[in-house]
């Protein structure tokens, strides 16, 4: 795992950066796509890029981590619309090859097993982009999550509902009580994780993550398991990481050519 | 001008049905599946709630598709639309205008299809040939039954009367068990799913009845059972005789191996690999054929006869069916 600790305008460079490569090498890659306040600055950087120097996605393709239940198709919170709006219209993607969950379905285990088979069909994540939650959840997988669990349906905890009704005008009882969410098992195959994370309110799920032991109280400490993981953090992330001047020194003597 | 659009494509079965989301580029992007409802209005019904779900899941409504493809088990009018008998759908007696009726649903045209036919477009379009070959394939379904789509000369061929790739009732021992079709030892009796069914039940041979035979007999054989060796070994000469069978007709460049035996994958080729080559130290002119270079898996993870549909869908004009000009009188 390697671990970067800057500031998070640099953290997003670095983030597009690593997309950036993965397109020019394999124009049809495979990018997973999280939504959340964490990989915003690297959509906006993405975007930038597609309008300033061309950088296309006409080829390549998307997988969304999650979506709710049960938000009508229309609904401003929907994932689906929310990527849509944050980075699928701003770089020139052709919405059809960007994909989530189907969180209308009726039947919602046909739904999920149907997304992992369009992922396995696509060949797989190449560069997923990863946020992190207070309590370690990476997508929706909350703690107590399988640590092999692919895309099923999920219960959201109370702190999480509470956490996201500002986005459903502060009423708790707006937000929905189930998901769709690729498990840590399906995240896992993604070839590149890059998981961004920034504020004091991250770092104790960033200590665990980078520096605590793999379990399912933190669902994101998988990713210790993983041969290609990158962790973005700002200062206040990283505040409490016991091996940060490691990290630092790690990464600062870094040949400039390896990338992400 | 008229931009490709994407297309849906529709593999109703009786106990489910695949939807597959084709881009503009041919790209598979999404796939989705819901049970069947059977009946006229329980297939038209799902039909529809198939294409909504896999637009969802790609954020798509129906105005943005070019048409919709299906493909139906059954005996299908393709010039109309109309299923005119599908007993697995529930669909016998009343004939079913399901494109017509799609078309009215989702404001898009509709083409259907039978189910072998989409599957071998769906084949062709995911296995092209290499420096512009026209596709030229059997699609050789090893299912409850066995028969085959065929692409010939890059041309869907349905027969006259629509009975092309029928082959599963070629009689192969005249002496062999009565048929339902009334024949005798025909050849689905041998190569198809049933038929490893019934060389090694389901429940049987301290196996739970949940594991597909397929899967039973292919791992028992790889264990070292000898009866299950010599049953697999039986079942791949069968498959080959098919294999054959379809390249002495038409001489196809491939046979492709689907439905439900061939999810077994690799173990299955090799074994039907094996018993060409088997076929071929016996004749030299079986040899000449190069059967077994002709013999491929379905690309797997893909619903291939949903993508044959989509594929179908394209060809459908740009103005949608359901707002066709009244004819002038
Ligand atoms: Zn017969």
């Amino acid at each position: 795992m390697e671990v970067v600790i800057a500031t998070p305008q640099e953290l997003a460079v670095l983030a597009a950066d690593a997309v950036e490569a993965l397109l020019r090498r394999k124009p049809d890659a495979v990018l997973g796509l999280a939504t959340g306040s964490s990989p915003l600055r690297v959509y906006d950087e993405l975007a930038r890029r597609h309008a300033e120097t061309g950088l296309s996605f006409a080829q390549a393709r998307g997988f969304m981590l999650d979506e709710y239940v049960g938000l009508a198709a229309d609904h401003p919170e929907r994932y689906r619309n929310v990527i849509e709006k944050e980075i699928v219209s701003r770089v020139g993607w052709a919405p059809e090859r960007v994909q989530g969950p189907d969180g209308l379905a009726e039947d919602l285990a046909q739904a999920c097993a149907a997304y992992e088979e369009s992922i396995a069909a696509a060949g797989g994540v190449d560069l997923q982009i990863l946020g992190i939650g207070t309590d370690g959840h990476i997508g929706f997988n909350e703690p107590g999550s399988s640590l092999a669990s692919r895309t099923r349906i999920k219960t959201l905890t109370r702190q999480t509902r509470e956490d996201n009704a500002r986005f459903f005008g502060g009423e708790v009882d707006q937000v929905p009580r189930h998901c769709l969410t690729q498990g840590l098992g399906t995240i896992m195959e993604a070839r590149h994780l890059v998981l961004l994370a920034t504020g004091k309110g991250k770092a104790e799920a960033v200590h665990q993550l980078v520096e605590g032991p793999v379990s399912a109280m933190w669902p994101a400490t998988i990713m210790q398991m993983h041969p290609h993981a990158t962790v973005l953090l700002d200062e206040a992330a990283a505040s409490r990481l016991q091996l940060a001047g490691y990290y630092r020194q790690t990464y600062a003597s870094k040949p400039q050519w390896q990338g992400l | 001008m008229n931009l490709p659009r994407a297309t849906v494509g529709l593999d109703i079965g009786g106990t489910k049905t695949l939807a597959a989301l084709l881009a503009p580029d041919g790209l598979v992007v999404a796939q989705a599946r819901i049970a069947t409802t059977r009946g006229a209005d329980g297939v038209v019904d799902g039909a529809v709630r198939a294409v909504q779900g896999v637009l969802r899941q790609a954020g798509q409504d129906a105005a943005a598709l070019g048409g919709v493809g299906v493909g139906v088990p059954g005996i299908v009018d393709p010039a109309t639309g109309t299923v005119r008998h599908a007993v697995n759908l529930g669909v016998d007696g009343v004939p079913l205008p399901l494109a017509r009726r799609l078309a009215d649903e989702l404001g898009v045209g509709a083409v259907v299809e039978n189910d072998l036919n989409v599957a071998a477009v769906g084949a062709a379009h995911l296995l092209p040939e290499p420096d512009g070959r026209s596709d030229d394939l059997a699609f050789l379904a090893l299912g409850t039954g066995l028969a085959a789509g065929l692409v010939l000369d890059g041309a869907l061929r349905r027969g006259s009367t629509g009975a092309a790739g029928e082959i599963g009732h070629v009689p192969v021992h005249p002496d062999g068990p009565v048929c339902a079709c009334g024949q005798r030892g025909c050849l689905e009796l041998y190569a198809s799913g049933s038929a490893v069914e019934a060389l090694w039940p389901p429940g049987t041979h301290g196996r739970s009845p949940d594991v597909p035979a397929p899967v039973a007999l292919f791992e028992a054989a790889t264990a070292g059972d000898p009866a299950a060796t010599a049953a697999v070994q039986r079942y791949a000469d069968a498959v080959a005789a098919a294999v054959r069978m379809l390249v002495l007709s038409v001489d196809v460049r491939h046979v492709v191996l689907g439905g439900g035996v061939a999810q077994l994958g690799e173990p299955l080729l090799e074994a039907v690999h094996a018993a060409l080559v088997r076929q071929e130290a016996a004749s030299a002119f079986v040899a000449s054929l190069a059967l077994p270079g002709r013999v491929r898996l379905a690309p797997g993870h893909v619903p291939v006869g949903a993508v044959g549909a989509a594929v179908l869908a394209r060809a459908i004009p740009a103005r949608p069916a359901a707002v066709r000009p009244a004819e002038t009188a």
